[in-house]
């Protein structure tokens, strides 16, 4: 059973500053109990709905935050020089491996930000309407946009470590970077040179 | 892979930016890493042979000297109770020693053709007091001067002697030189009183032999008539050049010129001494030149019926004194004095016997008398006689006969060639002698003390392999793992146990002492000690002489592990002669190395081809030996000389060596051991087996590629020629190698754009270099002519590359070349210097490369040859390349410079793909230093540090265990070993700088820390889980 603080300040009656998303007016626990007794159904589907919204336009900011930190990573990256040395091997580990786990880590990262399912229409089978909001699961498919967008963001972040990494030249692109893994068979021919030049 | 590669370049970098001085040799490392034998060649006996010179001459050291000229054209002194080298000067190869003459503390050393120039030295310290040319200087710039045959044939010193009562003159000397000139120089600078041809010399007449009698000096030539050689004499003045009478015509018939002398007589007079008809016949030469009326020709012991067969003459100084040896027919040999023109004394038992091997006579001058000396070989006792005979004064009728006998081992030195006799003798009137050996060794010998041995004909090394020994000796595993049974292994290993003492002791050693000082020092090998060193620094260097003497010197030291002699040596020069030599089975797995050795033997006209089997380790010859002289008869392959000699690759059923096969005069193949699996063998792949032949027709060398066809009998097979590259007319073939292809670590070079350029590899690559005189019919040695350099590939005949040097080359320096995979190395000299050029050979392709494992016959492999020409400071007198086990090594050029030094020169800077202007960003991705026209020579490259090795002409590289190092060995005149070329640095190798200690007492350190802190912090860890 969680503890539940009560903050509850006097001042401040008029209602002319709007309560924070997700607030409830202070109340006590009886009044608490006598209004989950009462839950107005409008006043519900319109919180569910604004903080849905809500999340939505954080789950948007959280996805398109790599993006608008990449000009900045670009400018360090342009002043960390294209030498092999370990900032600039720091940084482009940063942004090599930072894509990676954060897409791995996608999930987590917007855990918080699943809205839970709104109903669909204000029904009058309140009992019914109450169950679904209390049984209804928070989940990730209104995110799925965001999360594509995030996907493709860091995609952008790992695309600027990769483009960093060939312009220093540690990308194996090149035949050369595998010309030690080559092997070839032994001449077929055998030649009195051949034998003088082995020994 | 580039991050990689930029790693350990970054990391190279480092390390040598921080030890610079590991790259250099550092100078304690002198003398451990490396090796220097000096030698001085075989002496040359004719005319003057060793000289032993007393030791009051040489105020400077107690000891008494040998002087001799030799055969690798060194004048050389050496300290007669050690046999070490007091000094030494090689001349040049154009440049040939002739003769040399002793005077009080002067050595002057008469060279080059016809003796024209002089040259006089201090015998006590070598320094060389003045160089005169005898050639007139209008003749200059025509060229030396004439040559007869033999060198010193028209050539003659004689030393003015010093007039008692006159001690202002200037002291001089004469010589004849040409066979016509003489002239007078000053002994203190070398001044040039006078000179004169002799009048009427000309090409029938030469003049041979001078000697200064009183004032007048007399001069012996031969006069070349249709069928008969008649004497002249002139005199001259000492004063000056002025004949004093008309040729005095001598009536004689002479055979062999050598059998003609001239002896001063003191009171002015000459005499004439010559061979005629069995007898030795005299003739007086007057002070003013007349020659004696016909009527007083006269034998020199007339009477008495004797009848010689040759005058056997002793050298100037004895000369002086009148004294010569007749030999009569029956072998006897008489001391005749002619002077007073009666038989001094003779050599006991000197006639022929077959009990005693043919005498070799000496002499030397004493203050007023002769030693004379007599050496043979008695077949009945086996030791060697020595028989002297001590004429104390020439002008009394004593003389002292003595002799003795001494050991002397035929086996290895074959026959003695001189005996230069000391001029004192001990109490017992015996002397001691230097012997000169068929073998080529130089020997001190006295009564029942053989002295040292100087082994000069490793100065004629012909071929010489290195042999990797086996693993240290207490890590050494003995059995064959696989064939063991449990029991086995465990009592074999408590028997080991008792090793392991010394091998942990080992271990704790070499973990914390072992530095490269240390690791070097090793212990020097022995027969029964046979071991390599932990980073395979020591190995055996087996080298087979010319004469077919065989050495095998423990790499690390330079001393002889054992030597051998295969074939019989004698006055007349060896019966074998070494062809080729080849590591046939290395010693993997306990067993005991071997190689072939393929040799000429020549006996009694006959030529036959020989090979030996020889393991590396006791020097012992597998086969039968010759139950005479105990040498070993080898396997006669065929009759003739071999053409071309390599191994196949298929291994003998029993000894599980390789097979060598050898081509003879008639292009037959023979196969040596045979062996009817390996004729199968052949016969299965003689459509991919090829070699190759040079023959010389009328015009032109031909060049000729072959391969086996059906089998002929007794094993051998016919060849077919496949191609043939007939070359231009005059064309001299100077050099002819293969392409060096002994561990290959990459395939290709990696651009700045990471795209790659695949080297063109080819293992069957054949290397000439060629020179087209210009003008025809001149002397070689001073024409110049225009220099190519081919590489075929001897499958199938394809010129790969072919390239002409612009300008003219003088022949004498010729063309040198080497190549290694695919980086051709060739240098010269120009009219404006030396130049050295560096050509690279790639694939053409974008797509990925295909050599070596593509057929030779498979579609063409488009080659693109990169090229690059530096200048050098220096002449290059031979080309080798580094190597290391696994080629990742950087590999460096090794060059002999003019100075006779060994010097390396780093790749990058001999890299043919040096930009030339500004490096683009790519050039500095790849580390490509710009293009210099000029190659220094840095003073840290140059790897023989301090000593000169003179006349190095060979260069023999092998890897050692370590990547980093490379083991060198320069032989022609000096033998060179090192192992301190480390091309990339030591970076396998930790420097002695490292300080070991410190790091083992941190490591230690901590781990105590380690040990204590860990449960104490475990504790408080717990303590604060209460609170």
């Amino acid at each position: 059973m969680a503890i539940r603080l009560d903050y509850t300040v006097p001042q401040n009656k008029n209602n002319s500053i709007p309560n924070p998303p997700g607030h409830l007016p202070p109340t006590s626990a009886k009044q608490l109990t006598a209004k989950s007794a009462q839950p107005d159904p409008d006043v519900l589907v319109k919180q569910n709905k604004k903080s849905t919204e809500l999340k939505l336009r954080r789950a948007w900011d959280l996805a398109l935050a790599p993006a608008k930190s990449l000009p900045m990573q670009a400018i360090m990256l342009y002043f960390s020089g294209s030498g092999v040395q370990i900032f600039s091997l720091g940084m482009i580990f940063m942004l090599l491996t930072g894509p990676i786990t954060a897409v791995f880590n996608i999930f987590r990262a917007f855990e918080s930000l699943r809205p839970t399912s709104t109903p669909s229409t204000p029904t009058t089978n309140k009992k019914s309407s109450e169950l679904s909001t209390v049984s209804a699961e928070p989940s990730y498919g209104p995110l799925a946009l965001p999360m594509i967008a995030y996907v493709a963001c860091q995609g952008l972040v790992l695309a600027l470590g990769l483009w960093k990494c060939s312009t220093m030249g540690i990308l194996p692109t090149g035949s050369g970077d595998w010309l030690h893994f080559e092997t070839r068979l032994d001449p077929p021919e055998w030649s009195a040179i051949r034998s003088l030049s082995m020994s | 892979m580039i991050l990689l590669n930029r790693g350990i370049n970054l990391l190279l970098l480092f390390i040598l930016s921080i030890t610079t001085t590991v790259l250099s040799l550092q100078a304690d490392l002198v003398g451990i890493v490396d090796w220097h034998l000096k030698l001085i060649g075989e002496p040359l006996l004719e005319p003057t042979p060793p000289l032993f010179i007393r030791n009051s001459l040489t105020q400077t050291n107690e000891s008494s000297r040998v002087v001799t000229i030799t055969k690798k054209n060194v004048l050389a002194v050496l300290n007669s109770d050690n046999g070490d080298i007091v000094w030494r000067h090689q001349l040049d190869e154009i440049d040939p020693v002739v003769s040399f003459h002793t005077y009080e503390d002067n050595v002057l050393l008469l060279s080059g053709p016809g003796g024209t120039t002089a040259r006089l030295f201090s015998l006590s310290t070598g320094h060389l007091s003045w160089e005169k040319s005898l050639i007139p200087s209008e003749r200059l710039s025509l060229g030396g001067g004439i040559l007869h045959t033999p060198a010193h044939l028209g050539t003659d010193v004689s030393f003015v002697p010093l007039k008692g009562d006159n001690e202002e003159t200037t002291r001089s000397l004469v010589i004849l030189s040409e066979g016509k000139r003489i002239s007078k120089l000053r002994l203190d600078n070398g001044g040039l009183l006078w000179a004169t041809e002799v009048p009427g010399s000309g090409s029938t007449i030469m003049f041979k032999q001078l000697t200064i009698s009183g004032n007048p000096i007399h001069v012996l030539g031969i006069q070349n008539s249709f069928s008969v050689q008649t004497l002249l004499t002139t005199t001259l003045d000492l004063d000056k050049p002025i004949p004093k009478s008309d040729l005095g015509q001598i009536p004689s018939i002479i055979k062999i010129p050598q059998q003609t002398l001239i002896i001063p007589s003191g009171d002015g007079e000459g005499k004439v001494v010559w061979y005629e008809h069995g007898r030795i016949r005299i003739m007086t030469i007057k002070e003013n030149g007349q020659v004696d009326d016909d009527k007083n020709i006269k034998d020199l012991l007339p009477g008495t019926g004797k009848l010689y067969e040759s005058i056997i003459d002793l050298g100037s100084d004895l000369r002086l004194k009148g004294i010569i040896l007749g030999k009569k027919q029956n072998g006897g040999v008489d001391i005749i004095n002619v002077n007073k023109k009666e038989k001094v004394g003779e050599f006991e038992l000197s006639s022929t016997s077959p009990e005693r091997s043919e005498s070799i006579y000496s002499g030397i001058a004493t203050d007023k008398g002769v030693i004379l000396n007599r050496v043979y070989w008695s077949y009945n006792m086996a030791v060697g006689v020595a028989q002297t005979v001590n004429i104390p004064d020439v002008t009394s009728k004593d003389i002292i006969t003595s002799g003795f006998t001494f050991p002397y081992d035929t086996i290895s030195h074959g026959t003695f060639l001189h005996a230069a006799v000391s001029p004192t003798l001990d109490n017992k009137q015996l002397p001691t002698l230097i012997l000169t050996t068929s073998s080529g060794a130089i020997q001190r010998m006295e009564l029942d003390n053989p002295g040292w041995v100087r082994e000069e004909s490793l100065t004629d090394i012909k071929v010489a392999r290195f042999v990797d020994l086996g693993e240290p000796e207490i890590e050494e595993v003995r059995e064959v793992l696989a064939e063991e049974s449990f029991v086995g292994r465990l009592s074999r290993h408590l028997a080991e146990l008792k090793d392991l003492p010394a091998y942990s002791v080992r271990f704790a050693k070499r973990f914390t002492s072992a530095s490269y000082t240390s690791a070097i020092q090793v212990t020097p090998l022995n027969t029964t000690h046979l071991h390599r060193d932990q980073f395979g620094f020591q190995k055996l260097l087996i080298a087979a002489t010319v004469k077919g003497k065989l050495f095998a010197i423990d790499s690390s030291t330079g001393a002889t592990v054992w030597s051998r002699n295969l074939g019989l040596t004698s006055e007349k020069g060896s019966e074998l002669e070494i062809v080729e030599m080849f590591n046939v089975r290395d010693g993997e797995g306990g067993r005991e190395p071997m190689l072939t050795i393929l040799a000429t033997k020549s006996v009694d006209d006959s030529v036959t081809t020989v090979a030996y089997y020889l393991n590396a380790y006791t020097g012992i010859i597998s086969g039968e030996v010759d139950p005479n002289n105990h040498l070993p008869l080898g396997k006669t392959l065929f009759k003739g000389k071999s053409q071309n000699a390599f191994l196949l690759p298929f291994e003998n059923c029993h000894s599980k060596a390789k097979v060598l096969a050898v081509i003879d005069s008639s292009e037959s193949l023979h196969i040596f051991p045979p062996c009817k699996k390996v004729s199968a063998g052949i016969q299965e792949i003689s459509n991919k087996l090829f070699y190759t032949t040079q023959t010389k027709s009328i015009d032109n060398v031909i060049l000729k590629g072959l391969i086996p066809s059906a089998a002929s009998q007794d094993g051998g097979f016919k060849s077919e020629i496949v191609w043939q590259i007939p070359f231009g007319e005059n064309e001299i073939t100077i050099e002819n190698k293969p392409v060096i292809f002994d561990s290959l670590a990459s395939y290709g070079r990696v651009l700045g754009d990471k795209s790659t350029l695949y080297k063109y590899l080819n293992p069957h690559l054949q290397i000439i270099s060629t020179l087209t005189p210009n003008i025809k019919g001149s002397s070689v040695s001073s024409s110049s002519g225009i220099g190519r350099v081919y590489v075929i590939d001897s499958t199938n005949g394809k010129i790969i590359y072919q390239t002409e040097i612009s300008d003219e080359i003088p022949s004498s320096q010729g063309l040198k070349v080497n190549m290694v995979e695919n980086w051709l190395i060739f240098s010269w000299l120009d009219k404006r210097g030396y130049k050295i050029s560096s050509v690279e050979f790639y694939e053409n392709t974008l797509k990925k490369g295909i050599t070596p494992s593509q057929s030779t016959f498979g579609e063409d492999v488009e080659i693109n040859a990169i090229a690059q020409t530096f200048i050098l400071p220096t002449e290059v007198k031979s080309i080798g390349f580094t190597t290391s086990k696994a080629g990742i090594t950087t590999r460096e050029v090794i060059i002999v410079n003019g100075k006779n030094q060994i010097v390396t020169i780093h790749r990058r800077l001999l890299d043919p793909r040096r930009p030339i202007g500004k490096p683009s960003s790519m050039d500095k991705e790849e580390m490509l230093i710009p293009y210099e026209p000029l190659i220094p020579i840095e003073p840290k490259k140059v790897i023989s540090h301090r000593y000169e090795i003179l006349g190095a002409k060979s260069l023999l590289t092998s890897p050692a265990l370590v990547e980093s190092t490379s083991l060198l060995f320069a032989h022609g005149l000096d033998l060179f070993l090192t192992r301190g070329i480390t091309p990339s640095g030591t970076f396998d190798i930790l420097s002695d700088s490292f300080n070991k200690a410190q790091l083992l007492l941190t490591l230690g350190a901590l781990t105590i820390g380690i040990l204590v802190a860990g449960p104490a912090v475990k504790r408080k860890e717990l303590k604060n889980k209460w609170f």
